[in-house]
């Protein structure tokens, strides 16, 4: 055996050493704790990147609706009369009750949401599919309102008023279909029993998206059909 | 000589149309209020979320730093 291949053996014990960690002395006193500083309580920050991270989206998220209502703004605020005239009325009563019924939708999530907080997993599983029915009843709704509406003439491409409606209320649509499709992964995983008392981070952060598309409702049917 | 031309062209003065959002062509019409009101809606935005976001942070680590450590390591 040459000296090369016994200097090839030496460099793989070492690393194989080094890579499981054998004989390696420990980095921190036995007694420091698993944070170093003598208690065994794991240094958490006061909030978890993933809220603050929700929390960053969700902002981002309000500063785009924030450009289509400036961008609305100026067109509703800049006409002698809103709606044009010769355009079709806005369903104003209809979608009323369809506002009313998403925002109960924040109310079945935040039941579940205390559910959850609580152990009760019927309840949680009752309360996100609540939450589930309501939310699709109102983009079911809303979508009979359009296809009714453009029957009636009112397309993107019939002036300002068709324009902005379907810009700003179909964005808004997709952000509750987009929080739709998050809920039910939400719901699977807690008919898999993978939401705990302690541990229900997808649930919390759901909840803080829905919120918002439900927060943000009201705002744009104030602006865009009660005029 | 080409060159010469597209130099020539370049520098013979075009009438242009003036910038939609000029002052003077706003002043007083509708569609000037419009923007005026558009302007002070996302200059208010930035300031309402930092604040609204930003204070909501504060004031929850303010509280949770106030609670003792076992239930600050639990919470």
């Amino acid at each position: 055996m040459s000296i090369e291949t016994l200097d090839i053996e030496r460099a793989e014990e070492v690393t194989e050493t080094l890579t499981f960690g054998e004989g390696l002395p420990p980095i921190l006193p036995e007694d420091a704790g698993h944070n170093g500083r003598g208690d065994n309580h794991e240094a958490k920050p006061p909030i978890a990147s993933l809220y603050i991270a929700t929390l960053l989206f969700i902002g981002a998220e309000t500063m785009f609706f924030a450009g289509l209502i400036g961008a609305f703004i100026v067109f509703r605020f800049g006409s002698l009369m809103w709606p044009p005239p010769l355009q079709v009325r806005l369903p104003v009563e209809v979608t009323g009750v369809n506002t009313a019924i998403l925002l109960f939708s924040a109310y079945t999530m935040f039941l579940a949401w205390r559910a959850a907080n609580r152990g009760d997993t019927r309840r949680l599983l009752q309360g996100l599919w609540m939450t589930a029915i309501f939310g699709t009843i109102f983009l079911v709704v809303q979508g009979y309102e359009w296809i009714r509406l453009i029957g009636f003439g009112l397309t993107m491409s019939s002036g300002v008023f068709g324009a902005t409606f379907y810009t700003l209320i179909g964005c808004h649509g997709l952000h509750v279909f987009g929080a739709l499709c998050w809920l039910l992964v939400v719901l699977r995983m807690a008919r898999a029993n993978r939401l705990s008392v302690n541990r229900h981070v997808a649930l919390d952060l759901c909840g803080m998206y829905w919120a918002f598309v439900v927060v943000l409702w009201p705002v744009l049917y104030t602006l865009v059909y009660l005029h | 000589m080409a060159f010469r031309i597209a130099v020539l062209l370049l520098l013979i003065p075009i009438a242009v149309q003036a910038c939609p959002l000029c002052v003077d062509a706003l002043e007083g019409s509708e569609l000037g209020r419009g923007f005026n009101m558009s302007i002070l809606f996302l200059l208010f935005m930035p300031f309402a979320l930092v604040g609204s976001i930003g204070g909501g942070l504060f004031f929850y680590a303010r509280r949770h730093s106030r609670l003792p450590q076992k239930q600050r390591a639990n919470s």
